[in-house]
């Protein structure tokens, strides 16, 4: 497994871990109440399963999985771009869960904002990557 | 693919099912005009898609995926991979009773207690399950 993904995924697995924290909280407060502020921890909540976990989950492991060049110096594509799209995944969902506590509605746009430019950086990066195995040969097969 | 993936994925395509059933039926309520009330089921629909079907797909490929531990223990601790199995699965199924359950019991304190009580113990039971998967897993996200 490459290194981003290996941090990718780690990174993912934190994120899952303190979603799941958030989300008994909630749930146990919906049943037993632990603290008034504890409904506050929804949305920030929402924004770690989805980006924080699962997208960049299944980022780390397209990035490990997908088919690779042939050019050994180059086989994973442009990896530059996709630790900066790392860098801004985690800095955007951090930034967002932070403002939806906070009810930052700027921040939250912030937020938003880098995770929309880690996707298309990752994109522009793992689109040449979407073919078939085997390089240029096999992709001129019927 | 190792038993408890089978588990894994199984068990979370019956949840999908479920989930897209539950679907349905909220669709149908203001069609057919049934009681507002089936919207209640919202939160437990959310959650047996996402964590009924999404997460526990996760974790049934990756269980069997994931570069290996080591020779002698190649997918982490089994042990702790079917608590995982177990410890997620019954939380979800007494959230899926107790979250709608202490909305719709009105004024009966015994049968809202037991549901709250329920519904803190799945909050538990899931937690537990998702701290152990992300223990059990860690070792496996590495370099070859």
């Amino acid at each position: 497994m490459p290194k981003l993904s290996v941090w990718m995924i780690r990174a993912s697995l934190i994120y899952m871990g303190i979603g799941f924290l958030f989300g008994s909280l909630i749930l146990h407060h919906k049943g037993i109440p632990i603290y008034p502020w504890t409904w506050k921890l929804l949305n920030p909540h929402i924004e770690i399963m989805i980006f924080g976990w699962t997208i960049q989950l299944v980022m780390g492991v397209a990035f490990a999985i997908l088919p690779r060049f042939s050019d050994r110096e180059n086989r994973y594509g442009a990896e530059n771009l996709t630790w900066w799209s790392f860098y801004l995944i985690n800095a955007g969902v951090a930034l967002t869960a932070i403002a939806d506590w906070h009810v930052l509605n700027r921040l939250a746009f912030v937020g938003r904002l880098l995770i929309l430019f880690a996707i298309v950086m990752f994109t522009i990066m793992i689109f040449p990557r979407v073919k078939p195995l085997g390089g240029f040969i096999a992709s001129q097969k019927p | 693919m190792p038993a408890l993936s089978r588990y894994f994925i199984k068990i979370g395509l019956l949840y999908l099912i479920a989930g897209l059933l539950m679907g349905v039926i909220m669709r149908l309520q203001p069609v057919m005009n049934w009681s507002g009330q089936i919207q209640l089921l919202r939160p437990v629909y959310l959650h047996l898609i996402f964590i009924g079907w999404v997460t526990q797909l996760i974790m049934g490929v990756g269980y069997w995926m994931f570069p290996k531990l080591s020779r002698e223990k190649p997918r982490g601790n089994e042990h702790t991979g079917w608590a995982v199995l177990i410890l997620l699965n019954t939380g979800l199924i007494l959230r899926s009773i107790s979250e709608p359950g202490i909305l719709v019991t009105g004024t009966d304190t015994t049968l809202r207690t037991g549901f709250a009580w329920m519904l803190a113990l799945a909050s538990m039971l899931l937690l537990f399950a998702g701290w152990l998967f992300i223990f059990n897993t860690w070792g496996r996200i590495k370099e070859r």
